[in-house]
């Protein structure tokens, strides 16, 4: 009688064995009832969890594009429309400043509505889960 | 976009449907498995360059995704809390096979319950599992050979007692 261990049926079951290895494994479940019983329970069960694993298959929606990119530039770009309206204030007379200024509060105000509208709510039920997780 | 980028993208597609499966079983719900793929793309594409082209990209890529799935279970890890303890309360039957899988798997080790997860759902080989989990691969054969020896015993439990009134 061909030893075994049991963990190899489980390799076998996975396609993980050498084929010299297999073939005597399954030569020794054709004299060996207990061992062929004992594979045929794992190849029911594989099959089992492979069509649950099945089930579970979606195709994920992801962004590979830098993140961290996408905020820098908007950022970059703020700093240097603070620092024009700053310059412009000093060298222009104030009514061009206050105008300016106003006009930088505006395109801040639209910015931050744009992407209050465009969140969705997995975005604001993940903000709700991070604060209920501390 | 560059070259790397690309590549990266090329070899990772492939293996959405199946990480999502993976996530999917790791967290219970989609949205929360699309966070953890987001976040592993993002880290693989920053860590492009530390992969070892000689190591099977899949572990490579399953050992990421399971470190972002790791950070959201330790996010939502009091909800989870109250979630485990609820079930764990409700003693409810398995309502089909697919329930009582579920039972049977969430009563598993957490080590058990990942190999599983990540040979099925992420449909990793030997040597994937090996490099996904950081453990020798003949340590993953027989941690794989228990732990659907666990499962088993499980699934015959309930079903010898479907009420779950053990």
């Amino acid at each position: 009688m061909t030893a075994y261990d049991p963990a190899e049926l489980s390799a076998l079951l996975d396609g993980e064995l050498e084929a010299t290895r297999a073939a005597e494994l399954r030569a020794a479940m054709r004299e060996n009832d207990a061992m062929r019983a004992e594979f045929e329970r794992l190849a029911g069960l594989h099959q089992r969890l492979l069509d649950d694993a099945r089930s579970r298959q979606f195709q994920p929606r992801i962004a590979l594009a830098d993140s961290t990119a996408s905020v820098r530039w908007p950022l970059l770009a703020l700093l240097v429309c603070v620092l024009a309206v700053r310059l412009a204030s000093k060298l222009a007379p104030p009514a061009v400043g206050a105008v300016l200024e106003g006009l930088l509060l505006l395109v801040l105000l639209s910015w931050l509505a744009t992407r209050l509208w465009r969140a969705t709510d997995a975005d604001y039920l993940k903000l709700v889960q991070q604060a209920v997780a501390g | 976009m560059d070259d790397s980028r690309r590549h990266f993208e090329t070899t990772v597609g492939p293996l959405l449907p199946r990480s999502a499966a993976f996530a999917h079983a790791q967290l219970g719900n989609r949205q929360d498995a699309e966070d953890a793929i987001q976040d592993a793309a993002l880290r693989a594409c920053q860590r492009l360059g530390a992969y070892d082209p000689s190591r099977p990209f899949a572990g490579w890529w399953f050992a990421i995704l399971r470190n972002c799935c790791h950070d959201i279970l330790r996010r939502r890890q009091r909800m989870v809390a109250c979630e485990l303890h609820e079930v764990a309360q409700s003693d409810r039957p398995p309502l089909d096979e697919r329930d009582a899988l579920e039972q049977a798997l969430a009563g598993l080790s957490a080590a058990h319950r990942e190999i599983l997860q990540l040979r099925y759902c992420g449909d990793c080989s030997y040597r994937d599992l090996a490099l996904a989990l950081d453990i020798p691969e003949g340590t993953v054969m027989s941690r794989l050979h228990a732990a659907r020896r666990a499962l088993a015993e499980r699934l015959a439990a309930a079903e010898r007692d479907p009420g779950g009134t053990r």
